[in-house]
């Protein structure tokens, strides 16, 4: 029996470990959608192809598995380029499949012709067009190896139809390679003229810190060493800072732990971080939004930054001593490296603590639900295992300051490095795919749940009991807090007093919802939402003008932080 | 950090595998930053492809660019141009 290259891709991702594919038909991938008709690997059929690309991504990002999306050509595979954009940003392992006209007529502006390649060139970590039906199953492979090796990213792989329509009469006469390799492609390079040594001169830098503290971010669950970086800190006991991505990587019972750093940081980590005198950083990007003013990031300190992917090493503020390599192997030869007689830094430790973090507003008063003690509630009550996703704004920071207690890294899903809104929805569907039976719970902000509604549609269609958070303050409330801070509250279309009914919306879909608007009520509509049998929506009338603080000026030093509004 | 100083006239080597797609990523690791390419010669060199490219930048943006470029896909080596050879290159077709 002749085989398709439909055919072939599909077994491409299968040999690849491929489950499932987040997708939207069209033209030019209808072959695919043909080949999938009667294939064992599933098809979640989203309801715009941004939704397939953030869908993609919270599987990747709850699993570590690769994520995968398909569109056809034109207007379909332009709809994937924010997922993409935001994969490539915070390093998360995704293959996307476009459809393309058929190679013939590439170049002529074919109908729903778009250059996929040369648009998504500057988004992927690699992408290439399909040239030969029979090169297929390498492309393939190639194409997982990228994403899933070294710094972990999007690749891109576009498909001229013509090449998943055509027949090979010999199926026996394809190759799938086992492994493969790319030509010009060594994920864990050093940097040119870098320290042959660099734990040992780690060490050395180690034992003459007075102050160090150590960062985790995103980079500590991308590389599985959570353990090994949990072990290391065990023995180390020096203050800890974590990055948005990498909460959960340390316990926040542990005393040497200052929580988040950054922008919305605590103080305690914010004031540890600007009075160091060694950094060391373990796979974190040292993004602007956790450095603040680069010049004044770690004035005193030394850097030494753990590292899979040369391109994040000092990007804002010089390293001292990359450590290029898988932090599952670093991690551990450093903490094997160190030696017994380690400084005491007692001293320094209850120093990063002596002065608490102030005490934070719980926005009370109005008799409207606090977005923060919401939130905290909602932390408490979920399952220890759940899955949160959250979108872009004041209720993601918010979230993310309370999010310490998480057991796991991989249980908190936000888009970091692009902040796009309209992420939580579709991630949080992707998150369910990858882990039918545990709690999965959405938090947006009454904007951004705008910006994929319709993926309430998804969730229904195959009974995600997905848990919806809208957290209401009918603004754009982090645009509009940087407005009334920094701007004299000239509020510039930022106000969303016209907003749908989100209760009614989610019943149209199918989906009940709770409507929280007082704030005694708060526990009790909590419990009931959550132990409501599957999907729901929860909005939270919550009081318009509420602010997240601490808050760090754009630019301003990490020192600088802000705690409330000025009087006027 | 030299935010003062005026750009350079200066250029990287890049080896390169002349796989789909490489050469428009190193052409736009500098095209990215806002830089103007001034000159870019590129050929075939045994089992690779070697590109030399001129720009006017800073030396931190061509530091952040060789960075860039070490962890590109297809990207073998990066180096320096000497400032000889740059002036060779301007006036290559000329
Ligand atoms: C796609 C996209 N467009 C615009 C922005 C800019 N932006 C950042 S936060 C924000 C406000 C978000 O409002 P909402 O979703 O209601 O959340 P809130 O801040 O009120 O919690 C906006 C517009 C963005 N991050 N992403």
């Amino acid at each position: 029996m002749p085989i398709t290259g439909a055919e072939i891709l599909l077994e491409s991702l299968k040999r690849e470990g491929v489950e499932v594919i987040f997708g939207y038909p069209g033209g030019a991938n209808i072959p695919i959608y043909d080949a999938l008709y009667n294939s064992p690997i599933k098809h979640v059929l989203v309801r715009h192809e941004q939704g397939a690309a953030f869908a993609a991504e919270g599987y990747a990002r709850a699993s570590g598995r690769v994520g995968v999306a398909l569109a056809t050509s034109g207007p379909g595979a332009t709809n994937l380029v924010t997922g993409i954009a935001d994969a490539k940003m915070d390093g998360i392992p995704l293959v996307c499949l476009t459809g393309q006209v058929r190679q013939n007529v590439i170049g002529t502006d074919a109908f729903q012709e778009t250059d996929v390649v040369g648009l998504t060139l500057p988004v992927t970590k690699w992408n290439a067009m399909i040239t030969s039906t029979r090169n297929i199953p390498t492309l393939i492979a190639q194409a997982f190896y990228v994403a899933r090796s070294g710094r972990p990213g999007p690749v891109l792989i576009d498909i001229p139809v013509n090449f998943v329509r055509e027949k090979i009469d010999d199926p026996a006469s394809i190759h799938y390679p086992d492994s493969v390799t790319v030509p010009g492609y060594t994920p864990d390079k050093p940097p040119t003229g870098s320290e042959a040594r660099p734990i040992a001169k780690l060490i050395e830098m180690l034992q003459n810190a007075k102050r160090p503290v150590a960062m985790v971010g995103g980079g500590v669950k991308w590389a599985g060493a959570v353990k090994q970086v949990r072990d290391l800190l065990d023995t180390l006991k020096i203050p800890v800072i974590s990055t948005v991505h990498g909460l959960g990587t340390v316990s926040e019972d542990r005393d040497y732990y200052l929580g988040m750093v950054g922008m919305h940081g605590t103080r305690q980590s914010n004031m540890a971080v600007s009075h160091s005198d060694l950094l060391i950083v373990f796979g974190a990007r040292l993004d602007d939004r956790v450095t603040g003013d680069a010049a004044s990031f770690a004035r005193h300190a030394k850097i030494a930054h753990f590292e899979i992917d040369t391109a994040q090493l000092s990007r804002v503020r010089p390293c001292d001593l990359p450590v290029v390599g898988d932090l599952k192997f670093t991690a551990d030869e450093f903490h094997e490296s160190l030696p017994a007689n380690l400084p005491d830094w007692s001293e320094w430790r209850k120093e990063t603590t002596a002065t608490p973090n102030p005490a934070e507003k719980v926005h009370v008063g109005t008799g409207k639900p606090s977005p923060t003690k919401m939130l905290e509630m909602l932390f408490a009550m979920m399952d220890p295992d759940a899955l949160m996703t959250t979108d872009v704004g004041q209720h993601q920071m918010w979230a993310a300051q309370r999010a310490s207690g998480i057991a796991n890294p991989r249980q908190h899903i936000t888009s970091g490095g692009l902040g796009a809104m309209g992420f939580a929805l579709p991630a949080a569907i992707g998150a369910q795919m990858a882990y039918p039976h545990r709690q999965v719970i959405s938090v947006s902000g009454d904007g951004g749940f705008q910006m994929n509604i319709q993926e309430l549609a998804t969730i229904q269609r195959y009974s995600l009991p997905i848990k919806v958070v809208i957290i209401d303050n009918k603004y754009l409330g982090m645009v509009r807090q940087w407005q009334q801070l920094f701007w004299d509250r000239r509020y510039s279309e930022v106000d969303l007093y016209d907003n749908p009914d989100f209760i009614k919306i989610s019943e149209a879909y199918g989906i009940p919802g709770v409507l929280m608007s007082k704030a005694e009520s708060m526990e009790a509509q909590l419990k009931e939402f959550l132990a409501m049998p599957g999907s729901a929506t929860l909005v939270v009338e919550c009081p318009a003008e509420a602010n997240v603080y601490p808050m760090v000026p754009a630019g301003a030093a990490l020192t600088d932080m802000v705690w409330e509004e000025k009087k006027k | 950090m030299t935010a003062t100083a005026a750009p350079a006239l200066t250029g990287l080597t890049v080896d390169f595998h002349n796989i789909p797609g490489a050469m428009m990523r190193v052409l736009n690791s500098f095209t990215r930053r806002g830089l103007v390419i001034q000159a870019v010669h590129v050929a075939p060199m045994g089992d690779h492809h070697r590109a030399h490219v001129v720009v006017e930048a800073l030396p931190i943006t061509m530091e952040q660019t060789i960075r860039e470029l070490e962890s590109t896909v297809g990207v073998d080596a990066v180096a320096p141009i000497e400032s000889a050879q740059i002036e060779r290159l301007l006036t290559v077709s000329r």
